[in-house]
């Protein structure tokens, strides 16, 4: 009798992967598309998701994920001084860890894997 | 505007208040130049109600749980043998939630005035649930509902919690703005401050009802309660994988914790020495009061109180529990946060 084939998930790596949300914020970090977004703190961040989800985005959300990614360790923040039109107050810039890098890629080849020869219907035909 | 920042500045946490709200005054006068004052404002109210509602919503969920929960089971589960305790029962937890709302949010913001506000809008979330299940069911009618009584003090309930949610949610507040203060200078400072608030409460609860006795599941919560504090807090010196840090810091803690609370206890017991002595559960204590030949039962119950506060055996034993739950909280940590953690 044939011995059944063992699937093995690896359930650390599944819970590890990150959702479209902290992609979409590690991806603002990483290739940021305009001048405001190279400069990496809050608002421009903020700005940055909402024209890669092309969807209005709460603040709240974006400083939470923020959080959070840098305790994991995907991003790491420094203070800076703040200018005239924020009233003087500092800025929290944000900048990619190698272990953010390296927890895009896994998302990406993730999503690769699973879309691997998937051919859906036209939009409408189904 | 002042009145949104100021709100703004309340919800959010030390580290985040000076570069978020610049981020959020920033955008808010660019919006002005582009799209005109009354857009702006509107952006502004809205991310600014979003941190508020960041802040709330465990809270009004909790608190909702509880108010609809028991219109609930009033109605549908157990109409008659709930009735007797269900106000009691209701208004104990919803007293609960708010405190803690109101300890959690003053450590978070380091803001007693953060307090009341997380806790009025957690009591929004109970109105609306609570009227809209009163909608369903006037909808859908069920007996209970047909005494008018029944129907406005659901109604009314919400709106009765507001001061309740409040006075609870100041009382933490300060509770937690005072752990808080002592967590930021010492462990050991942290366990009186902690042993103080636990000695505190009990003295409240015996001047309310001297004569109850000690309430197993009562007990066993108070112990789960302070033990995940006192983890809480341990792992937060788990600093740079130093678990020995962590022990350390729960050993202190469980200590100094149970010192505090115990001269508290002691302190009870002599104020309410006329009452507590009629209780069931000083039986046995009498029974060797009068085997003991000391002169007064005072003289005797402080002997006993003082023996176990100074015995070693309970030393050890709240240094080997503090030192376990340090390394839990320890372990805890490494797992939450899964690179070296920045020094305090």
């Amino acid at each position: 009798m044939p011995r059944p084939s063992v699937v093995v998930y690896n359930v650390d790596n599944l819970a590890e992967h990150l959702g479209t949300f902290e992609q979409a914020i590690l991806l603002a970090l990483v290739h940021p598309r305009t001048a405001l977004g190279r400069e990496g703190y809050g608002r421009a961040i903020l700005k940055e998701v909402q024209q890669r989800l092309e969807r209005d985005v709460s603040a709240g959300a974006v400083y939470a994920t923020l959080d959070r990614l840098e305790q994991k360790g995907y991003i790491s923040s420094r203070l800076a001084e703040g200018s005239a039109e924020r009233g003087g107050r500092p800025k929290r810039h944000y900048a990619i860890q190698p272990k953010g890098v390296r927890a895009l890629h896994e998302a990406r080849t993730a999503t690769a894997r699973l879309w691997a020869g998937v051919r859906l219907p036209a939009k409408g035909s189904a | 505007m002042m009145l949104l920042e100021g709100l703004l500045r309340l919800v959010l946490v030390e580290r985040d208040r000076e570069p978020v709200s610049g981020d959020l005054l920033e955008e808010y006068r660019e919006l002005v130049a582009a799209d005109g004052a009354a857009t702006a404002r509107r952006w502004y109210r809205r991310q600014v109600l979003g941190f508020v509602s960041r802040c709330s919503w465990p809270w009004g969920l909790a608190a909702t749980l509880v108010v609809v929960g028991r219109y609930f089971l009033d109605d549908f589960v157990l109409p008659h043998l709930f009735d007797p305790q269900r106000a009691e029962i209701m208004t104990r937890l919803a007293i609960d939630i708010f405190f803690f709302a109101g300890a959690v949010t003053a450590w978070r913001t380091q803001r007693i005035a953060s307090a009341p506000v997380v806790a009025l809008a957690a009591t929004l979330v109970v109105a609306i649930a609570s009227w809209i299940y009163v909608a369903i069911v006037m909808i859908a009618p069920v007996p209970a509902w047909s005494t008018p009584a029944d129907l406005g003090e659901a109604l009314f309930i919400p709106i009765l919690l507001a001061g309740l949610a409040l006075a609870a949610s100041i009382v933490g507040a300060l509770v937690g703005r005072l752990l808080q203060f002592a967590d930021r200078r010492s462990a050991a400072l942290f366990g009186i401050a902690f042993g103080g608030v636990l000695g505190v409460a009990n003295l409240i609860d015996t001047y309310r009802d001297p004569l109850s006795d000690d309430n197993a599941l009562v007990m066993l919560t108070m112990l789960a309660a302070t033990l995940a504090v006192v983890s809480f807090v341990a792992s937060r010196r788990y600093v740079d994988g130093r678990m020995r840090d962590a022990i350390i810091a729960g050993v202190v803690i469980a200590v100094s914790t149970a010192v505090m609370a115990s001269l508290l206890n002691l302190v009870r017991v002599n104020v309410f020495l006329h009452d507590i002595q009629n209780r069931d559960d000083w039986r046995n204590l009498l029974a060797r009061y009068r085997a003991s030949g000391y002169p007064t039962l005072r003289a005797y119950a402080n002997h006993e109180y003082v023996s176990g506060l100074l015995s070693p055996t309970s030393f050890v034993v709240t240094a080997v529990i503090g030192g376990m739950t340090g390394a839990i909280g320890g372990v805890l940590r490494k797992l939450t946060h899964r690179e070296p953690l920045q020094p305090r």
